[in-house]
């Protein structure tokens, strides 16, 4: 009878994959509106 | 008698409330809060359904369970990219600003999660196919479809005349779904793509095939409607969003200058 083969590594690699890549377009969003807030803000005091 | 054509006087004002609750920044903001929280329930839901619920591939091992969000990361991608064909449409029948940045949210939201759906289809193949890449025509097609929205991205940002920059966005967004089609298609037409097939049957040649159990078909619809329900058009709006507020800070940035010339 054919064995199972453990291939766990890749899984847990795709998974931290698909994790990192959503966290960094995340983090590119609200470091995009952070700066685009503080252009606001500076304008807004001049 | 007609149906649609003459609304009487309750149901008019009940198609106002609703256009006026769509209209209202309060609600909006109400609703994109409560969507956004939904979103994150439903990856944290679909990740338990693919980790857990789903079982073991006796074939495959564990690395099976990537598929579910490999599969599901690219329908994400394709509902983003038929938001920018909407939105391209619409866009260039109207004119309004507003219909450039939905299209131009649905091609980031969509071009990030066609990378997902490469790199985890590549770690899929890796103990399956036995390589990380090869140039069978699915993936050739899923690359070129990437490379189309990323060369979308670049294009749009080297047209300096705003006009001409959002039409261009609107025809080519429109255009560039053609590749989402043909990538969907491609294992359809070729029998010599070693691809498997989740919705049909597989081609004759491809490897990696597997028979979906209950739990794996319940698993893969929980994903699906994860990402395209969920993820990908709650990243659209915040896009939207981002978007919105480069345009306030630009035209901010024009009026200090005009100020002090």
């Amino acid at each position: 009878m054919p064995t199972t083969p453990n291939t766990d590594a890749y899984m847990i690699l795709g998974y931290i994959a698909i994790i990192t890549i959503l966290s960094i377009y995340l983090v590119s969003l609200l470091l995009r509106f952070r700066t685009a807030h503080k252009d606001i803000q500076a304008l807004s005091d001049e | 008698m007609s149906v649609i054509g003459h609304a009487t006087q309750p149901q008019q004002e009940q198609g106002a409330s609703h256009i006026t609750l769509l209209t209202n920044p309060q609600y909006r903001n109400v609703l994109l809060k409560f969507w956004s929280i939904a979103a994150v329930f439903s990856f944290a839901i679909s990740l338990y359904f693919a980790l857990v619920y789903a079982g073991t591939d006796t074939t495959m091992g564990n690395v099976q369970r990537v598929f579910y969000m490999h599969v599901s990361a690219f329908a994400g991608a394709a509902v983003a990219f038929f938001v920018t064909v909407v939105a391209g449409i619409v866009y260039l029948r109207t004119r309004n600003r507003k219909w450039d940045t939905l299209g131009l949210a649905g091609v980031e939201v969509g071009l990030m999660l066609s990378v997902i759906t490469l790199v985890t289809g590549s770690i899929w193949a890796r103990p399956t196919w036995n390589t990380w890449w090869t140039w069978d025509p699915r993936l050739t097609s899923a690359a070129i479809m990437a490379l189309t929205y990323a060369a979308y991205m670049m294009l749009r940002n080297g047209i300096e005349m705003p006009e001409r920059q959002r039409t261009f966005s609107a025809v080519y967004g429109i255009l560039a779904f053609s590749t989402v089609i043909f990538t969907f298609m491609i294992t359809r037409m070729r029998g010599d793509t070693i691809h498997p097939n989740v919705i049909g049957s597989s081609p004759v040649n491809a490897k990696g095939t597997f028979e979906m159990v209950d739990n794996m078909r319940v698993a893969f619809s929980v994903n699906m409607w994860a990402w395209c329900a969920f993820i990908a058009p709650v990243l659209i709006w915040w896009r939207v969003r981002l978007q919105n507020v480069s345009i306030t800070a630009e035209k901010r940035r024009a009026d200090f200058l005009n100020d002090n010339n």
